[in-house]
């Protein structure tokens, strides 16, 4: 591999002991009524909810908690409690014809929810329990799938937008990936995140609190529940508790605000294809409420036929995404053009070749001083400035330092025209196409439509049928004899 | 198979195209035919279409993964069977090779409606089967060319085409490339993400498994090293005996010292490392680009010959191809070859499938590198490298490969329920390889 | 080697620290950073890294598991383990690898005197927990069909310099028909298919790994040559079924594990010779000074499992490794060695490149920044 961006902006980040921008665009899409949700477990036990913190972006978090989230009743009346926020928040946007958006603080936070959401969802006793697992579901599927705008954890967020001078993996803390982007005053940076680092900012608390501060206060509630204690004495017992989950809980729900206001003060360009995502995103939220109120099941396992769809979904968000991204942003631009994969450089010798009556070929040599570059002949590309014109690549020879490729207008050779002598041109092998996940969509249904025994799920292998043609003696020969 | 009645190598190889061949006829509805390198894999799927169309009277659809694989595809097909109508099916604005629309029985066709409705060979590649819109008639037959590339999912796609499959591959090489997130089947050994052979066998374990048991490219020398350290549980042999292709060279009449890298060969090595002296280099590394140059300007120099059975022939551009791990070290080859030899094959190993070259020099994968990483080890990717030769292949590094590997952990991400460390697997691969070399001492230290 | 030998030389090393017994999680975490001389040091001396970051480095001491956690992960297993076993034998049954025939099951720790807090009683209660383990499993390597098929919390031993090391799987499995015992591994680990997480599938991993080794000991032990054979790469982890007490069952090959950890102890003596070689006579590891001198590999994956991490860190970043940018950049950057040399040649300051491979780097970080500041 060679030197890429990501490494240069690092030394960059760790010479100035401060953060520094890899993206030129905002890269995602604030909804300016998004909910900021923080849940905190108990340790080992990923499916509860021990307290939770619960705002939209830009105000205060109501906050709850339960005294022992191994109670049951009181863990799903937790859970309601969030159900009735998420509920509510869904339905808003709704009937504004938009998409809801949940920020939490990491990827342990997404995990988090993930597994509650496929616990909850399938939850017997209680309708509002599984309620909420099927809303926060929705996030949940969502997360993996490239360019979505449902679910943000604030790390990625803003790790797709600031490098840091620390390792990629030490940024899942939003702690010090903060503390990189505004480096307090006067103190070495290292000191600094490592201070940051001790907070803990996922959905776990730190286990030395829980030894020295929880444990005793969680202790004392059940050993008072289980004496027979008064209403009153319990109530203060829970409140200790909910006093200590606060410490824990509070600072990672300012924390994950403060991301959000980061990238919505400091970043004022708009990725281009905003308005693309958005509605993407609109349209498959409305999808999923559509299914949910007509009754339709969440699988647990994928079937062959639902597996196919989502993993061709998945690959055609990321190309589009990826694609999208590379128009709009330089950084991107950059990243592409270092690793060859976009073509950049001058031209050179722009011609109409006659072929035949009414029938020209228009091409043209690009010089491009890429040290690597990832073309080859037949392959195709796209002018950048306009997708339009499309180009076939007829040759492509390295001349010292430089490379000559040769190119031939195979698309838009009049709506654009041959480029200009010495103009600089870039060309891309693709351009998002909204279109492509739709149009694949309806594809896929018709060729899954009938499934074969092949990957028919608890299928049969159907029975060999012999041929009634007369076999041959020596079947390589006869083959053979077909030359 | 049994090995024990059939007495040559040509006859083991035929006897297991007669049996792929055999499954046709009775009937079989799916077939896996697993394929080490150079076993003539192309040559069944010919063979298996010629026959549905030629001698079954049926509607045959190939599938192959690139655009490229079905044009060389249509070609040899067209070619070897004059008599049998081909068809190749692409794109509306697809540039095809000049040469392919020369051939008479093989036709063009751009939309699914000019594709006959009766018994005809058809070609393609996967991704555009897939597109099809509306339905044709079905086909009794669907070879799947390289099929250990081709993910599941893709598969599914393409299914409901045909009646009979026949999923032709090479399990040892580059597995298929999906880049999204797959985390929710990872856990599924037939997931959507998972080579569709592997999957059919899968969920289908008695599926019909068939191997190529000889291979036509590899000789016996380098099988010794390849199969145990790429195909531990596929069994083959070469078909070449031993000693029957080999390198002549004149004696130079001033030594140099990558003479002992030509000479090793002379003396019947089909697989040599040649070692640089130790140095941490990163991607582009001058003195081995210049040290590959070199053995081809050498090879040239001292007139060498191929003796292939009892065909002598001089080595020429045509006869050498390079293969490396990285863009940039292609370049860094192409740089340094002169006009005379511009001729000679340098790519990358992603471009290097499906091709050889009796000779083959390699950069090494890990050479120069401060670490080994997964990228870096993958096992199909240094299989790829390693079996292009049907005579020799230098193996060109810096020195401490070995020793990087013994230091290396792999870092053991482990799914649930599935015994396959692909990681592992690659390290163990390129350990093996270094030993091997060391233990028959095919080192050449410069 | 002679034990005793062995056994003063570590002393020495060791210096005012105790010996420490590093358990299935110290054995396990050595092989995972193969490069990182002074983790290798500090385990065949008999010091772990926990102990190393407070009393040598005067770290803090951090609690590494939550009491919640810890009360959880006693539960799942008192859940499996009680009644003989009941549930793990069913879970077992179900999975089709034992018949309702196979129930034999013996509880090693019933077997031997309850342990105790005086020291003397303490090992004649541990030496019977490990008599009785060899009897059971003597007893299957000779094929007796009485042997039984599940024996929990065996006392089994790991070598490390001719020195053994007392590890105690949760539990070992045969059925009847089996060869040999495989182990088991029980662990409170949400078990969520492909999205488990994957620090905790490569810990169980690792540790039953471990089980595989120490039953490679004892077969040898017996007389066995075919080792590998008899007790091949595989172990069994039971992990949580995600929000309740049921388990699942997974079958594991740990090719990968047992083999980085048998390369761990076979180049233990390789180690201690030129760890003394390394430092000056009669230094000990217990002065920071000293443990500083030995080279660390410092890299993402450290933080996962050893507790040195933070300060292995503080002093990489010190010196400048590029590893502290990550594992790709100290692939990178490593012709320039450091990152203030990567920066100089970024920058063009400094002295000029001194090797090809410094020209080499300097051009590709040159084009690659002069791309970022372009862009940004």
């Amino acid at each position: 591999m060679a030197v890429d961006l990501e490494t240069i902006a690092r030394l960059v980040a760790f010479d100035k002991g401060k953060a520094v921008p890899i993206a030129s665009d905002l890269q995602i899409v604030i909804q300016p009524d998004a909910l900021v949700l923080c849940c905190i477990a108990l340790a080992g036990e990923d499916t509860t909810v021990h307290v939770v913190a619960c705002g939209s972006i830009g105000k205060p978090a109501e906050f709850l908690s339960v005294p022992d989230p191994r109670f049951r009743d009181d863990q799903y009346d937790l859970f309601a409690w969030i159900g009735q926020r998420i509920e509510q928040y869904y339905a808003d946007c709704r009937r504004r014809g938009t998409h809801p958006q949940i920020w939490v603080s990491s990827d342990a936070a997404v995990k988090h929810l993930d597994v509650l959401s496929d616990r909850l969802r399938y939850n017997r006793e209680r309708a509002d329990v599984r309620r909420l697992g099927e809303l926060l579901t929705y996030a949940t599927e969502r997360f993996p799938v490239g360019g979505q705008q449902a679910l943000y954890a604030a790390t990625s967020a803003l790790r797709q937008h600031y490098a840091t001078g620390q390792q990629a993996a030490e940024d899942a803390h939003l702690g010090t990936l903060l503390t990189w982007i505004d480096p307090p005053r006067k103190t070495n940076i290292l000191a600094a995140v490592a201070l940051a680092e001790q907070t803990p900012m996922g959905m776990k608390t730190d286990p030395e609190f829980d030894r020295t501060k929880l444990d005793p206060v969680v202790r004392a509630y059940n050993e008072a529940r289980r004496a027979g204690a008064s209403t009153a004495q319990l109530k203060r017992r829970a409140q200790n508790i909910h006093d200590a989950l606060m410490t824990v809980v509070s600072p990672i729900y300012d924390a994950t605000q403060a991301a959000v206001e980061i990238l919505r003060t400091r970043w004022p360009r708009r990725l281009l294809t905003a308005p693309q995502l958005q509605d993407r995103e609109a349209q498959e939220f409305d999808n999923f409420m559509q299914s949910r109120d007509n009754g339709f099941f969440l699988p647990t396992r994928d079937k062959p036929k639902a597996a196919a769809l989502k993993l061709t979904e998945r690959e055609i968000a990321l190309q589009t995404v990826e694609a999208a991204v590379c128009i709009g942003d330089r950084v991107a631009l950059a990243k592409a053009r270092l690793a060859g994969r976009i073509l950049e450089g001058t031209i050179e010798n722009p011609r109409r070749v006659w072929v035949r009556p009414r029938v020209f070929e228009s091409t043209f040599d690009l010089i491009s001083s890429q040290r690597v570059l990832r073309i080859r002949p037949r392959d195709e590309l796209i002018l950048l400035t306009d997708p339009r014109q499309r180009v076939l690549v007829r040759n492509v020879e390295r001349q010292g330092r430089r490379t000559r490729v040769q190119l031939e207008i195979i698309k838009g050779k009049n709506a654009v025209g041959l480029p200009s002598a010495s103009s600089i041109q870039v060309f891309t092998p693709y351009v998002p196409d909204w279109n492509s996940l739709t149009q694949a969509r309806i594809q896929l249904a018709e060729r899954l439509a009938v499934q074969p025994w092949t990957h028919a799920e608890n299928g049969a292998m159907p029975q060999r049928v012999p041929s009634q043609l007369p076999e041959p003696a020596d079947l390589l020969a006869a083959v053979e004899a077909l030359r | 198979m049994t090995v024990s009645k059939i007495s040559t190598p040509e006859a083991r190889a035929q006897e297991a195209i007669r049996q792929v061949l055999g499954t046709q006829w009775d009937g079989e509805p799916a077939v896996r035919l697993d394929s080490p390198p150079g076993a003539g894999k192309t040559g069944v799927v010919e063979r298996l279409a010629a026959q549905s169309l030629g001698t079954m009277n049926e509607r045959c659809m190939i599938a192959t993964q690139t655009n490229e694989q079905a044009f060389d595809l249509a070609r040899r097909i067209a070619t070897n069977y004059p008599r049998l109508n081909a068809y190749l099916f692409a794109r509306k604005d697809l540039a095809t090779p000049q040469d392919l629309s020369a051939l008479a029985n093989l036709t063009i066709v751009r939309s699914k409606d000019d594709l006959p409705q009766g018994p005809c060979i058809a070609i393609s590649n996967a991704v555009k089967w897939s597109w099809l819109k509306g339905s044709v008639p079905s086909f009794d037959l669907q070879i799947i060319d390289e099929a250990f590339q081709l993910p599941d999912y893709r598969f599914q796609q393409i299914v409901g085409l045909a009646r009979r499959f026949a999923l032709v591959g090479d399990p040892g090489q580059i597995a298929p490339v999906v880049t999204c997130e797959i985390e929710r089947w990872k856990c599924d050994k037939a997931g959507p993400h998972v080579a569709c052979p592997f999957a059919l066998t899968e969920r289908f374990p008695q599926v019909v498994r068939l191997t190529l048991p000889v291979s036509r490219r590899l000789v016996p020398d380098t099988v010794r090293f390849v199969q145990p350290a790429f195909y531990p549980s596929l069994q083959f042999e070469a078909l070449a005996a031993p000693g029957s292709r080999s390198l002549t060279l004149t004696l130079p009449v001033a030594r140099k010292p990558i003479d002992a890298a030509l000479d090793i060969v002379r003396g019947g090595a089909s697989l040599v490392s040649v070692e640089l002296p130790p140095r941490i280099t990163g991607e582009v590394d001058e003195e081995l680009s210049q040290t590959i140059v070199s053995i081809i300007e050498r090879l040239v120099e001292r007139r060498a010959g191929l003796l292939i059975g009892d065909q002598p022939s001089p080595v020429d551009a045509n006869s050498i191809g390079v293969v490396c791990a990285h863009v940039s070290q292609v370049s860094a080859v192409r740089e340094r070859l002169p006009r005379s030899l511009s001729g000679v094959f340098v790519e990358t190993r992603d471009r290097f499938q499906g091709l050889e070259r009796p000779l083959m020099i390699v950069h090494h994968p890990l050479s120069g590198r401060a670490d080994a990483s997964e990228f870096h080890l993958d096992a199909g990717r240094l299989c790829v490298m390693m079996s292009r030769h049907c005579v020799a292949c230098w193996l060109i590094s810096r020195s401490g490969v070995e020793e990087r590997l013994l230091r290396h952990a792999p870092a053991g991400d482990r799914v649930l329920g599935i015994d396959v460390d692909g990681e592992y697997e690659g390290w163990r691969a390129h350990l093996y390889v270094a030993q091997e070399l060391k233990g028959a001492n095919r080192v050449v230290t410069l | 080697m002679r034990a005793s030998t062995v056994d003063s030389r570590i002393a020495a090393l060791r210096g005012s620290l105790g010996p420490e017994e590093p358990g299935a999680r110290g054995l396990e975490r050595v092989a995972r950073n193969p490069e990182c001389m002074r983790l290798r040091a500090l385990t065949i001396v008999g010091v772990t890294p926990a102990t190393a970051a407070k009393e040598i480095y005067g770290e803090p001491a951090r609690e590494e598991q939550s009491p919640f956690a810890l009360a959880l992960g006693n539960q799942f297993e008192k859940n499996l383990f009680d009644n003989s076993a009941a549930k793990l034998l069913q879970l077992y049954r179900d999975a089709g690898r034992l018949t309702t025939n196979e129930c034999k099951v013996a509880v090693i720790p019933d077997l031997a005197p309850p342990l105790s807090s005086d020291p003397r009683k303490l090992l004649v209660s541990l030496g019977r927990r490990q008599s009785e383990t060899i009897r059971l499993l003597r007893a299957k390597a000779a094929g007796n069909k009485d042997a039984p098929n599940i024996i929990i919390k065996p006392r089994m031993f790991v070598r490390l310099l001719g020195i053994g090391h007392a590890i105690e799987p949760d539990a070992l499995i045969a059925a009847d028909a089996d060869r040999f015992y495989r182990p088991i591994e029980v662990k409170s680990y949400p078990d969520r298919a492909g999205k488990t997480d994957s620090a905790d599938v490569r810990s169980a991993c690792r540790q039953a790994a471990v089980g595989v080794v120490a039953l490679r000991e004892a077969i040898r032990e017996f007389g066995f040559r075919d080792v590998d054979v008899a007790v091949p790469a595989i172990g069994d982890l039971v992990l949580r079924v995600p929000g309740s007490m049921s388990a699942k069952l997974r079958s594991m090959t740990l090719r990968s594990e047992a083999a980085s950890l048998e390369r761990a102890i076979d180049e233990a003596p390789r180690n201690l010779d030129e760890l003394e070689a390394m430092l000056a006579p009669g230094a000990s590891l217990d002065d920071p000074l000293i443990l500083d001198q030995i080279p660390t590999s410092y890299r993402t994956s450290c933080k996962e499992h050893c507790a040195l991490a933070g300060k292995c860190k503080q002093q990489a970043c010190a010196a400048g490794e590029p590893a502290v940018i990550g594992d790709m950049a100290r692939e990178l950057l490593a012709p320039a060695g450091t990152v203030t040399r990567a920066l100089d040649l970024m920058n063009g300051r400094g002295v000029p490149p001194r090797t090809a491979e410094e020209v080499a780097l300097a051009e590709q970080l040159q084009e690659a920044f002069s791309e970022y500041r372009r862009a940004v």
